[in-house]
């Protein structure tokens, strides 16, 4: 009885709206159900630059049992899941100080104005900016740590195979915690003053205050930033490769970097394709659950 | 019964008014997305312009060529794309280019030449989205991907037009001959050719008392000795390290990266004595302070700056670089003077080659012939056009390479180099991706996050896979193996 009223309650009174999202509904599977289809059916082709899709052989599985058994593949997995996790915990645990911060203070507003630019600023340019920052050759970083004595030779942040993912994680972080910052930021405004002062009352110290009040309060915003953060990270391309282009060594490829290559440098059209495929699929999970959340916050 | 009426009629007529708004912006939208293309193209190209635009241009003569033309052409449009932005006036070989194409289109009024000019980074993945959508221009600069562009069967084969008009092998410098060569067919016109050459800062050597290295021994030698006299690194290279660093250290050491055996077949190489040594020397170069600590992360640019900033004092660079060098100093970015010598050796004296050729595209629509594309083409080779522009690097023709010689000195060097220089790798489908993978691995030796023996074990797996792939499986096929 519950599941048919909450159909019910989604479901349209007239039926002109269906006429009236025809439009957007065509043009939305066009530009992007039709794509997605023709990625999938080129997956499973041979289709390459000299193989055009629809000359192309129909090859059953074999891309993506060739990708599956590539050991590169699953080091960049591996290496993308790690530049995942990184940035999205680093970025949101200083979103989360800093907004926390922020909240109380009289210029709060102001520095979140200030501290939200990075967020602002286009990606090319942070890339280029913390490049030259992060350089051993003229780099402010390395001036600063050569001049405070901690080091006495530069660190080569982006250049060395070890670093480099480092480096862009850095960047990465900086670029993201605005976000993380200005959306825990207005969850935190919407926290009720009665419970505050209630707990002031109750004797309730910074910390419990923190941790069975706000954390707990912040959740929804918390749960949409990581799920957002988890889909926009994973596949961040533009950051990366412009400042490593997936070097030194291949240290910093992640599986953007590794499809673009494969499609566009090498012209394997189709392996490409099945990756695309694949971490498609491995998105899936994600999308459902950030369109399921919005739908139950939306009964709630 | 009145209300569903009204709801009908309502309903109707908001989809009427949907309807015709959709019908209105798919017609301007297909303005909008053609001016979007264009612009985009705009954007991506910088500049594109058709020649005939030219105002600033000092016009003169039009060279007259054996042409093989047998009629005026009909009214078309040639499209050229090109690294080269013909509309930069510091580019004095690209306003040539222009200039040229001017008296060519005096000499042919039905014929446009639109030039279109994408930036060295873009061009090779513009070219290939351009090639997939089925729109490529008709005359194209491209190196490396002559097999894979021929395989998709877009170039026109061009054997006989370089025949007809007198050209032959024996007229180009052979590694860009090469080039455009896939199964004994000429499908491209070589149009420039380069070397690398050990360019170095004269002021700080003689500062160091120390001569231009002649090996890489000597060089390791001097490092430290160089840096205390000079404060500055004795050598540079930019981390597109396949091309100026490790493969001459390979080939100077008597080696290839892939080598092809008795039944015609490509072998990966990587792990003869030959390439284990020179990487091995590569990271004793890296390890011993010769080069700027984080080097692999330089891009050329940044070791240009750091060139004239005079941090560091050599670098293994081409003779592209030669305009800018007096373009450079003239403008007081820099006063030293620029030496040049040969790449230091292992065992002798190699370099690498590399290099740009024009193809003619096949029409998918008819819009061109390819008659006057390559008219066009032979009328730019013409030494009297040759002569009215620096072409970037080395000519292609022999002769003309040496009247280049004969005007400026540092030309004696390039063109003694080239007489040991090779292109890093036979061009064979999955060039880029080789050379890619010639890096990482090579990166990964020198930086020592694996042992050298183990990054070559796995780079001539990975080489050997490409090539597999690539052209070992066409010769297969076509051997019955």
């Amino acid at each position: 009885v519950k599941k048919e009223s909450r159909i019910n309650e989604y479901k349209p009174r007239n039926q002109f709206v269906y006429l009236a999202i025809l439009p957007a509904a065509l043009i939305m599977s066009i530009v992007l159900v039709v794509p997605i289809l023709f990625n999938i059916i080129g997956s499973f082709t041979n289709m390459d630059l000299n193989v055009p899709l629809n000359k192309s052989n129909f090859v059953g599985a074999y891309n993506y049992i060739s990708i599956l058994k590539d050991t590169n593949f699953w080091t960049i997995v591996l290496r993308n899941l790690w530049w995942t996790i990184a940035v999205l915990s680093f970025a949101f645990i200083i979103g989360l100080v800093l907004a926390i911060f922020l909240k109380d203070q009289k210029f709060g507003k102001f520095f979140l104005n200030i501290w939200i630019v990075p967020w602002a600023m286009p990606e090319i340019t942070t890339a280029i900016v913390w490049v030259i920052l992060l350089s051993p050759d003229f780099g402010p970083f390395n001036f600063l740590l050569k001049n405070l004595h901690i080091i006495s030779t530069p660190i080569p942040w982006l250049s060395s195979g070890r670093l480099a993912l480092w480096g862009v994680i850095i960047t990465a972080v900086w670029k993201f915690f605005p976000f993380n910052m200005a959306m825990i930021y207005s969850g935190l405004q919407t926290f009720p003053e009665e419970l505050h002062d209630a707990a002031k009352v109750d004797g309730v110290n910074a910390w419990q205050f923190f941790w069975h009040l706000q954390l707990p309060w912040i959740r929804p915003v918390v749960s949409i930033v990581s799920l957002l953060g988890f889909i926009w990270v994973f596949n961040w391309f533009s950051l990366i490769y412009a400042m490593t282009r997936g070097g030194p060594g291949g240290s910093t490829d992640i599986l953007a970097i590794y499809i673009y290559k494969r499609a566009i440098e090498y012209f394997h059209t189709s392996e490409a394709a099945t990756l695309s495929v694949l971490v498609l699929l491995f998105m899936i999970p994600f999308i459902i659950l950030f369109v399921r959340y919005n739908i139950s916050k939306k009964e709630n | 019964m009145k209300k569903i009426s009204w709801s009908f009629l309502s309903s109707v007529i908001i989809l009427t008014i949907i309807i015709s708004f959709t019908l209105i912006g798919c017609k301007a939208t297909e303005t909008t997305v053609t001016t979007a293309v264009e612009t985009t193209a705009a954007v991506t190209t910088a500049v594109e312009t058709t020649a005939a635009e030219t105002t600033a241009v000092e016009t003169t003569a039009a060279v007259e060529h054996k042409s093989l033309l047998t009629e005026e052409p009909r009214v078309q449009t040639i499209e050229f794309a090109s690294v080269v932005d013909v509309n930069d006036p510091s580019l004095p070989y690209g306003t040539a280019r222009k200039e040229i194409a001017d008296n060519y289109m005096k000499l042919h009024p039905n014929v446009t030449i639109k030039f279109t000019y994408i930036p060295y980074a873009d061009f090779f993945p513009q070219m290939v989205l351009r090639v997939a959508a089925g729109n490529p221009p008709a005359i194209m600069q491209h190196g490396y991907a002559t097999s894979e562009f021929v395989k998709s069967g877009l170039l026109v084969d061009m054997s006989s037009y370089l025949e007809q008009s007198g050209w032959s092998k024996d007229d180009f410098w052979p590694g860009i001959w090469d080039l455009t060569t896939y199964n004994d067919k000429q499908y491209g016109v070589p149009f420039t050719l380069d070397t690398r050459t050990l360019q170095y800062n004269a002021d700080l050597f003689a500062k160091a008392g120390i001569n231009p290295p002649e090996t890489w021994d000597d060089l390791i030698k001097n490092a430290k000795t160089f840096k205390d006299a000079t404060g500055a690194n004795i050598i540079g290279t930019p981390s597109s390290l396949v091309w100026e660093f490790i493969t001459p250290l390979v080939f100077s050491n008597g080696g290839q990266w892939i080598i092809q055996d008795d039944q015609g077949l490509w072998k990966a190489n990587a792990e003869s004595t030959e390439v284990l040594e020179a990487v091995a020397k590569a990271k004793e170069l890296s390890d011993s302070g010769a080069l700027i600590p984080g080097w692999l992360g330089d891009d050329y640019t940044v070791i240009m700056n750091l060139f004239y900033q005079g941090k560091i004092a050599s670098w293994i660079n081409g003779p592209w670089q030669f305009s800018t060098y007096d373009t450079e100093k003239k403008a007081g970015t820099f006063n030293f003077d620029v030496g040049q010598a040969l790449v230091p050796m292992m065992k002798v004296h190699a370099s690498v080659s590399g290099g740009w050729s024009w193809y003619t595209m096949k029409s998918p629509s008819n819009a061109w012939d390819t008659d006057v594309c390559w008219d066009i083409i032979n009328y730019y080779l013409q030494p009297e056009n040759l002569a009215k522009g620096w072409f970037d690097s080395i000519p292609p023709t022999k002769d003309y390479s040496k009247v280049i010689a004969a005007n400026d000195n540092r030309y004696d060097i390039v063109l003694k180099t080239l007489e040991n220089s090779q292109f890093p790798l036979k061009v064979l489908p999955n060039f880029w991706e080789m050379l890619d993978t010639i890096v990482k691995y090579s990166t990964q030796a020198i930086q020592g996050t694996k042992t050298i023996d183990q990054s070559m074990k796995e780079l001539d797996v990975e080489l050997q896979k490409l090539l597999d792939q690539g052209e070992n499986a066409s010769i297969k096929e076509a051997k019955g193996l």
